[in-house]
Order: C-alpha cells, then sequence, then structure tokens
C-alpha cells in the first residue's frame, strides 16, 4: 500500500519530528511512505479566516499530489478536516469530481493507523503518564474519538489519565487566538485547569496548532507539562 | 433593542477578568449541559428525532409565506386576531395602540426573546403603562435594569448573593435572604400584578398552522396567568417558530425540554387555541397574535444562512460554547448570545455592525453537535466572515497577513524562500512580537515555538540522496 504523507505546514516549519514520526509508523504498519514537495499549506488558515479567494488559489496545486498513492495521510485532524470535508466548499461545481476524488483519499493519521491498517498496537514503550486532549476538528468534523485513545492504550509504559474536559475546544481557533486573545487563554486557562488536575506528565493530541497554542502558554506561565503530538508518543520509545 | 454589538471586544475582555461572572456562568452552563445529559441519554431513538426536526424545520422555512398565511386563517378561524408585523416598529405600534384602545394601564409579560429583540416594554412604557416581566429571572433583569444574558435563564450571569442584595434594596426582603424567602417575595408582589393587569403579552414556542394555536412551555405558571387572567392577551411570535401540524408538536417538545433545562416535559405546556368561548369558564376576551417578520422573510430567502431559522431557542449552544462559557451573554450586545446569536445577530442587526461576532468562535463545532435541530452554525460563520472580508470589513492587518500567506504559499519554489526567510527574521520576530498586532495577541499570553533549524522537506531530501 502506498501512502502519501501530508506533512502540515506546522509541522514542516515547527514540527518536523511529528512527521518523522509518522513516516516510522506507516512504514510499521506496512506502507511505503512518499512525500511530495510540490505540497505547501491545505489553505485552512485563509479559508477559517474569510478570505476565501486566497485560501481557493494556494489549494489548487492540492488535486495534482501524491497521484498514484491509495491515501494521504494527515498527521492533523484539522488540516484533515479542510481537505476531506471543506474543499467543497472554495470551488464552483464545475471541479466537484476531481476534488472528490482527492479528499476521498484524504485520511487522518491515527484513523489511518487503525481503520485502514488495522493495527493498534506499534509495540512502542514511552514511560509517563499521559492525558490525551481531542482536537476539535479530529473530534467533531471527522468523528475521530477511539482510535487514539486505543493506539495509546497499547503503548508500554504509557498511564492514560482522562481529562475531564478532553472534547472541551484549547481556545487556539487560529485567528480567532490572536483576534480575541484574553478568550482564547482564559479557554488555553481551563484546559491547563482540567490538566493539572490529572496529575498528568505530559499532554498529548492529534493535532500540533492546539499544542502550540497550550504549550506556548504553559512556557509563559512556567508550567512543566511536556506536550506531544500522538505519533512522536506511538514511535517513540522513551522514558520521560 | 439597543444594539452594543460593536462593544464586543471590549466587553468580552472585560468579562474574562471578572471572576464572579465567570464562577456565576460556568457553574450555571456546566449545571444545565450535565441535566442535558442525563436527559438525552434516556432517549435511545434521539439522533433520528433531532433528524425529523431539522426536516421539518427545514421544510417549514422553505415555505414560510405558506404557513403564515394557513396559521393565520386557521387562528382567525378561532376568533384569534392575526397581524402580521414587517418590523419592530410595526409590532410595538399594533400593541400600543391596542393597549391605548382598551384603556390598559398595567401590563404583565411571561418570558419572551422576541419582545427584547423589539423592545416592546419599553415602547408601552413610553405611553405610561406599567410593564411587568413575571418570569423570576425575568422579574429579577428588570429590578436591576439589565438585559437578559442567555436565552433561558436570562439571570445566569447574577449569583445568589447578587440577587439577594437586589431583593434587599428593591423589595425590603430581609438582607441574606434564602432562595425559597426571595422567591416568596416575588411571587407577592407578582401575585398582585398579575390579578390587576388588563393585558398578558407572551412569546409563544411554537405556532401550528394546521389548527392555529400556540404552545408556550414553562415551569413557573406564570406564563399561564399571564395568558389567562388579563381580558387581552397578547403573543408575540417570530415568524420561524411555525410548524405545519399538531403531530409535529411532540417532536419538538421532547427535544426542546431535554436540550434546554434537561426535563423530560416542562412543568407547564399551555397549547392555547383562540380566545375564551362562550362555554368556558376563564380566558381572556381577545387572543390577538402578532406574527413577526423583522427580517426572517429576507433570511428564509437566503440560502446560505437561512437554516438559522431553525432554531427553537432552547440555548443548548450556549451553554457548550467555549466562548460563551467565558465571555457571558451581555458581551454579545443584543438579544440573541452565543453560538445562535453570532449568526442571527447579524444577519438581523446588519454585518457591518455585528462584523465581531462571526469571529467570536473557535470553530470548535460544539454547538453543532449539541442542537436539536442540527443547525451548522460553523458553517454559516465561515460564510459570514467571507462576507465580511468580501465586503472590505477585515482589518488592515489580517488582510495584509494572508495577502502575504497567499503570496508566500503559492507553490512551492515561493514557500521554500519564505521558510528560509522566516529562519532569518524569526529572532526579531520573537523579539519584536509585542509591537505587531496580530503577533502581540499571541505573545501576550503565549510564548512562540522554536522553529526547526530545517523544514521537514529539506531533511527528506537529504534522506532521499542517501
Amino acid at each position: 500500500m502506498k501512502a502519501g504523507l501530508f506533512v502540515t505546514c506546522l509541522v514542516d516549519q515547527f514540527f518536523p519530528g511529528v512527521a518523522w514520526a509518522s513516516v516510522r509508523l506507516l512504514e510499521k504498519a506496512g506502507a511505503s511512505v512518499c512525500f511530495d514537495p510540490r505540497q505547501t499549506c491545505c489553505g485552512q488558515p485563509a479559508y477559517n479566516s474569510g478570505f476565501w479567494p486566497e485560501a481557493r488559489d494556494v489549494g489548487r496545486s492540492l488535486f495534482d499530489l501524491f497521484p498514484d498513492t491509495d491515501y494521504i495521510v494527515v498527521p492533523s485532524g484539522s488540516c484533515a478536516a479542510m481537505m476531506r470535508r471543506h474543499l467543497f466548499q472554495l470551488h464552483s461545481q464545475a471541479g466537484m469530481e476531481r476534488i472528490a476524488a482527492f479528499a476521498r483519499r484524504v485520511v487522518e493519521l491515527t484513523d489511518f493507523l487503525t481503520r485502514i491498517c488495522g493495527r493498534d498496537d506499534f509495540e512502542s514503550s514511552f514511560v509517563a503518564r499521559a492525558a490525551y486532549h481531542d482536537s476539535c476538528h479530529a473530534l467533531r468534523d471527522l468523528q475521530i474519538r477511539d482510535a487514539p485513545r486505543r493506539l495509546l492504550a497499547k503503548v508500554r509504559g504509557l498511564e492514560m489519565v482522562e481529562l475531564a474536559c478532553a472534547d472541551q475546544c484549547c481556545g487556539f481557533g487560529g485567528l480567532f487566538s490572536v483576534k480575541y486573545p484574553e478568550i482564547s487563554a482564559s479557554m488555553g486557562r481551563d484546559k491547563l485547569r482540567c490538566l493539572r488536575e490529572t496529575g498528568a506528565e505530559i499532554l498529548v493530541s492529534s493535532d500540533v496548532s492546539c499544542l502550540m497554542h497550550l504549550d506556548g502558554m504553559m512556557r509563559k506561565e512556567g508550567l512543566k507539562i511536556r506536550t506531544l503530538h500522538i505519533a512522536e508518543v506511538l514511535a517513540g520509545s522513551e522514558a520521560s | 433593542m439597543e444594539i452594543l454589538t460593536e462593544n464586543f471586544a471590549k466587553a468580552a475582555k472585560a468579562a474574562v477578568s471578572n471572576d464572579a461572572l465567570q464562577r456565576a456562568v460556568k457553574s450555571a452552563t456546566g449545571g444545565l449541559l450535565s441535566k442535558r445529559a442525563r436527559a438525552v441519554a434516556e432517549v435511545p431513538e434521539w439522533e433520528s428525532l433531532r433528524e425529523t426536526a431539522q426536516a421539518i424545520k427545514t421544510h417549514t422555512i422553505a415555505h414560510l409565506s405558506e404557513y403564515v398565511s394557513r396559521f393565520s386563517e386557521n387562528a382567525q378561524r378561532r376568533s384569534a386576531r392575526v397581524f402580521l408585523a414587517r418590523d419592530a416598529a410595526a409590532a410595538n405600534r399594533y400593541v400600543v395602540e391596542l393597549a391605548a384602545s382598551h384603556g390598559v394601564k398595567s401590563v404583565v409579560k411571561s418570558k419572551s426573546m422576541v419582545t427584547e429583540e423589539i423592545g416592546l416594554n419599553r415602547a408601552l412604557q413610553r405611553e405610561g403603562i406599567e410593564v411587568v416581566e413575571t418570569d423570576l429571572g425575568e422579574y429579577v433583569i428588570q429590578l436591576a435594569g439589565e438585559r437578559p444574558s442567555h436565552i433561558i435563564a436570562p439571570v445566569l450571569h447574577k449569583t445568589q448573593m447578587e440577587v439577594a442584595q437586589l431583593f434587599a434594596e428593591k423589595l425590603g426582603v430581609a438582607s441574606g435572604a434564602s432562595i425559597e424567602s426571595l422567591t416568596r417575595a416575588a411571587r407577592e408582589s407578582l401575585r398582585r400584578k398579575f390579578l390587576q393587569a388588563q393585558m398578558g403579552i407572551s412569546g409563544g414556542n411554537f405556532a401550528i398552522a394546521e389548527t392555529g394555536s400556540i404552545v408556550i412551555v414553562e415551569n413557573e405558571g406564570n406564563a399561564r396567568l399571564a395568558t389567562s387572567l388579563p381580558r387581552l392577551h397578547v403573543a408575540i411570535i417570530g415568524m420561524e417558530k411555525l410548524l405545519p401540524r399538531w403531530a409535529d408538536v411532540s417532536v419538538f417538545l421532547r427535544l426542546l425540554a431535554r436540550s434546554a433545562t434537561g426535563q423530560k416535559m416542562t412543568s407547564y405546556v399551555s397549547i392555547l387555541t383562540g380566545p375564551k368561548r362562550a362555554d368556558e369558564p376563564d380566558g381572556p376576551q381577545q387572543l390577538h397574535i402578532v406574527l413577526l417578520d423583522n427580517g426572517r422573510c429576507a433570511i428564509a430567502a437566503d440560502l446560505e444562512v437561512r437554516e438559522i431559522l431553525n432554531c427553537i431557542r432552547c440555548g443548548a449552544c450556549l451553554n457548550t460554547c467555549p466562548v460563551y462559557r467565558q465571555t457571558g451573554g451581555h458581551a454579545y450586545g443584543w438579544a440573541y448570545p452565543g453560538p445562535i446569536g453570532a449568526v442571527f445577530t447579524p444577519l438581523m442587526v446588519g454585518l457591518p455592525r455585528a462584523a465581531s461576532l462571526p469571529f467570536a468562535s473557535s470553530l470548535c463545532g460544539a454547538c453543532e453537535s449539541i442542537c436539536p435541530v442540527r443547525i451548522p452554525i460553523p458553517r454559516m460563520l465561515l460564510q459570514l466572515r467571507r462576507r465580511l472580508v468580501e465586503s472590505e470589513h477585515a482589518s488592515v492587518a489580517a488582510s495584509l497577513a494572508f495577502k502575504m500567506w497567499g503570496f508566500a504559499m503559492a507553490g512551492p519554489a515561493r514557500y521554500r524562500v519564505a521558510g528560509a526567510l522566516l529562519r532569518r527574521l524569526y529572532p526579531w520576530v520573537i523579539r519584536w512580537s509585542g509591537r505587531f498586532g496580530l503577533l502581540s495577541g499571541w505573545t501576550m499570553f503565549r510564548e512562540l515555538p522554536p522553529l526547526a533549524p530545517e523544514p521537514f522537506r529539506r531533511q527528506w531530501e537529504k534522506r532521499e540522496k542517501n
């Protein structure tokens, strides 16, 4: 099975380790992984902010990516949701078939590993007490709830604690986080309060954008809970 | 109602740092949410109920004018008088003139968001008519001279202590009184008002086209008193509250109470069809139904957003919205707060005046997933954002940022150069971030993430070469 890895712009520029961890997991699951250097961004930042012509222009080249792979795997619920469910909004009726053919191939990483590859145990180990935060778009746009939990449950040494407010938004929201920073940070503080109550040493999610926001807040406030993308935990063999 | 939507950013900021408000809103919405969750779990067919309700509403809104005339005919057949009000002014004028022609001095009202929308109380008071809110929450709001901050729990932003203090000042109740003595004080004062009033004003949760009936749900019995004791009953109802058939009501009653308060059914459900008949012992001599347009027909014709009229005003989206839970309802600046308000208000008061509201969301989707009629609120927020940008209401900073972003992301060569440039400039970006509009929004509360020394694509190329 050939899998194209869509490396989101945040992962590419800030968190390349997440992409490498995804590569290792996909290979372990038996896929041959390729990367298409023509990709840039899925267009979500502009789309969510109302700048649709800009989003459309950037997104136009998406449909040519990975011409000969069965799946396009995305280590982000948010970008996967954009490409699976929202690109339709941007384009006229004429190109629909092409968009549908592309969108059908887009799969979020944990969904891909569990549903398409049928695996939940990657024989990894990671010694820590961990909490999982649902990314809103993975959870509500793509209905992914159990996959990450099943995967994490199989990691040796990892003690999972359920976050009381796991499904509540962390407050990031793209442009929202800088347009209404006070509201966004207040949402973040609520999330961090729940997190502290669990006694978790690491916070795991399937979207680096949520983690970037929460980690940024924790560093500002001097809180020492590590944030990790789920791929890094699943591909890891590490004691925290 | 006075429109204060332009003030959202400032009001929200103040709300976030108001600890009492934060505690009150989070604890009340949290309570409502957990009651709702329990009530919904008892109904195995919940999802199919939602689907049915969505279909009924969508059909009704698509045939709105047809159902308006069917309702009017059937209500008139039962001796109700129906007035179609084009806008707030027409509705208020009708009620004021009716009151004047019957020599009304005193009015009792049951809870109604639509009368908040049109500012009916003020219109009546201007004519020297006394207006008394009889829903306990609304009564508190009226005593305090405030606005409701939630669709179903108008006084949700206040703590018990604050209410006790208000009652001590206004009603002479001993300070620090218990909830029981506070409600007793309200009850005693309201009972007299019910008996004095010549006109009762209500809203309506549903209006049934097939029978010309209006349905009112409530828990305090005040709506039943207000609609049956005074000799005149005026019901003001937004056109979107129409349902085609009598049989549809059961679907919505089940969804509404469970979504709103977590009850199986509200304590009172009144279905009113016409005024008192000759063989009936009580009831109003006249029933006037004001069906309010006030922009609703225009929304019904706007295909991208018309489903917002499917709303049954349960308030569940407010309770679950992480933004509403931080800001409370007043920040939204008009009658309808929370996710539903973030879409409905701009459509009603005009997008430019309420330009902040469609952006007051992290697009987390909690509203859509809790909505009993499955309104795709995030999708509509996106449409409104697009309209705002198209009509050049985006900020200069955001426009510039997305122009630059669009340029940098258009193709791998530019992306590569932009990445290299970012690596050069990033130390300065971090140092000066406090000075730039959007970036300072980030660094006010968070550190910027460290850039990777090399982007992934560069590392991948190297691996491919080896």
